[in-house]
């Protein structure tokens, strides 16, 4: 009987070493900076860590940053560079909200002095009852959320990303993608995202929109965002996330909501003096498979395009620009 | 403090059992009580300390209703119906004041479950079926933390004894052994399964406004098997704790969804809850009857039930609920009587289903969120195919279908779940089973410490038990 | 009486109340193995005991009588008393 608890004990501890020990050298997530095994490419599924610490390892001196949801995945660098003569950095994460982009603004300024923040906004960023994405809670960003005590932030006794399923599973995905596979999922050196196969129709994606309330706090952390730019002398640009019109009218048949909707624009011009406005019926000639991978994300294509307008000579084309 | 949780695991656990057993061993019995009923109310009161007034006075007020009612007073039944109402009453007032316009008060932790237990101890005593000699031995059968917070619920004359015999004193090897083995169970349904259900459940319920026919199935199914691999984990890990203590706690399920009628299914799905309200409120309607006939005992069945439903939480969804299954028993034992029956299969897609829907009722946030769903599982806001790889399923188009985007692993892995869930419910051993089975080997308990490991990787992030809202 | 007079009785009540005369009825039958034997059929077979033995079960007992056995002990333990 007293073999069953020592050898339950036991295999746990070797069990747990093992896993553990694997995936801290596989390091999937890139904290530690290095690679054992020579990997080629390591994981994604916490780009808010592995962006975390890109920006902080990067021997370049970036002068353009630019920030959203996975719907800003496809913004490439070298086109923002191309248009502005700057080196950027994307620092689009997936899920991402204004506690994201506070605290990032902030790590940026900690290493490097950018001329130009580019954030692309989507309509839930403003809602009250979007929740911040968990992952924001179990990465170095949350420390440069200064409004929120370090209490509140905290979230488990082994607040660690790697000690969790996730973790298991990345680093099995990274051994396997390294050693037979191609990278789905993986960023570039600039926060830039590879490349994938498109499905064959423009799907509905993450469409609910049931309950709708602007965010006095979120408000407050663009504003504080706005403010750390200006006294750097840092343009800010901010941009309305292109949308499908499906998905466009989609938001707008609830009264309430197309309501709310007009609001969260009006509260971006506000706070930033301008934005430049891509979720209206002028999205209608690019609503296709060309310009989109589902109805929230542009793909390269129209992410192009849409920094063409913004930053081109030509003139906005899709783009309407509204002032305070 | 949730049992998936580190801290519980590591260290409240370790030192409640280690001062436990430590104070017995060196005969200091009382204070090995105390320490057990100290533990516990640390364990409540580690969410918030707000909860623990409410329950020291309940905890008190029932302990002196129940010492009274065996001294021989005059006024016996008199006491014994204020404190009926005095459980019953805070019961009511926390769960449905808001109901007739006063504030909402957030409903104390545990306070349907331990309100419940104290309700039945003093039914017990004033039966003279149960008497409790001293306050302390009182505390630790209400606080008892394995059972605390959410069940399973018990009665005094079946824990009390147990913790005070004298082989249960001490550390017991092969206790512990399968307490450990009982709560790894648990924590696995509890942490992988439960949470993986989860998450396929919420975002047909809680984001999307209309839901297409599989969606709408892959969210109530996925709800059904979260709900019961959430509330049995909890039972099982409960009754593995119990197992650390020299303590058996009586079982809460019996593989529900073997159940070929709605009367089985209430045999084996919160099995002590079935039973408590079948023993105390149940059995007293049907007594207070003019007559046990058939008639009659359908009435206080369907009032049990109704009530049942109700005991969930204050809103028209648990109303529903609790009549609908109400309703069902009804017809089952109509049938019964007629000795009419399906085949067994189809009693057992009917059960199944029944208990699928209801549980949505169950779920939703209000009556037209339940609405969706229900609609979606009927096909009534449209059926979109996925592509399973196969080309050639565009031709569904043709005929109204609409087709959709790849399975994602994700999707896959779900898919596999159902399979093996479905495949279990027939063929796999229940945790009861398993508790009776069980021999201990150097091969299973390696087996659990894996299973262990890979729970204590999936606990990284807190979420509760369903049933910590009742 | 004894404990096999007492069965007997049980016995008789048992196929009458569940509609099940062919029903071997031994100490080991329990409600959980018979399937006419529901809380409802239960109800209808502790009311006819109490009636014929003149005694009456405590609310918390009723959980006990669902094992024939046990049944058996606690009616006769009733009679004693």
């Amino acid at each position: 009987m007293k073999q069953f608890i020592a050898a339950f004990v036991l295999s746990a501890f070797f069990i747990f070493a093992a896993i553990y020990g694997l995936i801290l050298a596989v390091d999937p997530y890139n904290k530690f900076g290095y690679n054992v095994f020579g990997f080629e490419t390591k994981a994604v599924s916490f780009a808010r860590e592995n962006k975390y610490n890109q920006v902080e390892h990067a021997k370049q001196k970036y002068t353009a940053f630019i920030m959203g949801t996975s719907s800003a995945h496809r913004y490439y660098t070298k086109d923002l560079n191309r248009l502005t003569g700057l080196v950027s950095y994307n620092y689009s994460t997936q899920s991402a909200t204004p506690e994201d982009y506070i605290a990032m603004t902030r790590h940026i300024f900690t290493k490097y002095k950018p001329k130009l923040i580019m954030i692309s906004f989507g309509f839930e960023d403003l809602n009250k009852f979007t929740v911040t994405d968990d992952m924001f809670y179990s990465s170095p960003l949350k420390k440069h959320l200064q409004e929120v005590p370090a209490e509140e932030l905290e979230r488990s006794l082994f607040n660690n990303s790697y000690l969790t399923l996730g973790a298991i599973a990345d680093s099995l995905n990274v051994i396997w993608v390294n050693l037979f596979g191609k990278a789905r999922h993986a960023y570039l050196e600039h926060g830039d995202h590879i490349v994938e196969p498109t499905d064959k129709t423009l799907m509905l994606s993450q469409a609910g929109y049931s309950e709708y309330e602007i965010d006095p706090k979120r408000i407050e952390y663009l504003k504080t965002l706005k403010k750390i730019c200006d006294e750097n002398g840092t343009k800010v640009v901010v941009l309305t996330t292109p949308l499908s019109l499906e998905h466009l009218n989609l938001i707008r048949h609830n009264p309430k909501i197309a309501a709310q909707f007009e609001k969260y624009k009006m509260t971006l011009v506000e706070i930033f003096g301008e934005l430049w406005d891509f979720q209206h019926d002028g999205i209608a000639p690019y609503s296709t498979l060309e310009y989109f991978r589902d109805s929230i994300h542009p793909n390269h294509h129209l992410s192009t395009l849409v920094l063409e307008d913004i930053f081109g000579t030509a003139g906005p084309k899709i783009g309407k620009l509204i002032k305070k | 403090m949730l049992f998936n949780s580190y801290t519980f695991i590591f260290c409240f656990l370790p030192v409640a059992l280690i001062g436990y057993f430590t104070l017995n061993h060196f005969n200091k019995i009382t204070l090995g009580k105390w320490w057990l009923a100290l533990a516990s109310l640390y364990f409540y009161s580690y969410w918030s300390v707000k909860n623990l007034p409410l329950f020291l006075i309940s905890l008190t007020v029932n302990y002196f209703i129940g010492h009274y009612l065996h001294m021989g007073i005059r006024k016996k039944q008199t006491l014994f119906r204020l404190g009926l109402v005095f459980n019953i009453g805070i019961l009511c007032f926390f769960k449905y004041s808001g109901l007739v316009g006063l504030a909402q008060f957030a409903l104390p932790l545990g306070l349907s479950f331990y309100t419940l237990q104290q309700v039945g101890f003093l039914i017990d005593s004033y039966e003279g079926l149960a008497e409790e000699k001293s306050f302390i031995d009182y505390a630790v059968f209400v606080s008892f933390f394995p059972q605390l917070i959410s069940g399973p619920i018990v009665h005094y004359q079946h824990l009390m004894p147990q913790i005070l015999k004298n082989d249960n004193k001490h550390f017991r090897v092969d206790q512990f052994s399968v307490g450990l083995f009982v709560f790894s169970i648990g924590l696995v349904k509890k942490v992988l399964i439960s949470e993986a259900f989860s998450s396929w459940a919420k975002p047909g319920f809680d984001e999307a406004m209309t839901l297409d026919l599989l969606a709408a199935w892959k969210t109530s199914l996925s709800y059904t098997f979260q709900l019961y691999f959430d509330f049995s984990g909890y039972t099982d890990m409960a009754i593995g704790l119990g197992h650390m203590f020299n303590v058996k706690l009586q079982q809460n399920f019996n593989s529900p969804f073997r159940s070929k009628s709605v009367i089985e299914f209430w045999t084996r799905w919160h099995m002590t809850l079935s039973q408590f309200i079948s023993t105390y409120i149940f059995t007293p309607i049907v007594r207070a009857m003019p007559k046990i006939n058939f008639r009659n005992t359908m009435i206080a069945t369907f009032i049990a039930m109704f009530i049942a439903g109700v005991w969930h939480g204050a809103g028209w969804t648990f109303v529903v609920y609790g009549a609908l299954h109400g309703l069902a028993l009804v017809v089952n034992h109509l049938r019964k009587k007629k000795k009419k029956k399906f085949p067994g299969w189809v009693s057992w897609l009917l059960t199944f289903n029944f208990v699928n829907v209801t549980f949505v009722i169950f779920r939703a946030k209000d009556m037209s969120d339940a609405i969706k769903v229900l609609r979606g599982m009927i096909g009534l806001d449209g059926v979109v195919v996925p592509k399973i790889g196969i080309s050639s399923v565009g031709f569904l188009k043709d005929y109204g279908f609409e087709v959709g985007s790849y399975l994602y692993p994700n999707d896959y892995l779900m898919i596999a779940m159902f399979v093996a869930v479905f495949w279990s419910i027939h063929k796999a051993k229940n945790s009861i089973e398993l508790e009776k089975e069980f021999k201990p080997s150097v091969k299973l308990a390696c087996a659990c410490g894996a299973a262990f490991v890979l729970c204590i990787f999936g606990m990284n992030r807190i979420t509760e038990f369903i049933y910590f809202n009742f | 009486m004894t404990n096999e007079e007492i069965l007997k009785n049980i016995t008789v009540f048992i196929h009458d109340v569940l509609e099940a005369p062919d029903l071997n009825v031994t100490p080991e039958t329990s409600a959980a193995d018979v399937d006419e034997w529901d809380s409802m059929t239960h109800i209808q077979l502790i009311s006819a005991i109490e009636k014929s033995y003149k005694i009456r079960f405590a609310l918390g007992e009723l959980q006990t009588l669902k094992n024939v056995g046990d049944m058996v002990n606690l009616i006769q333990k009733k009679l004693n008393n």
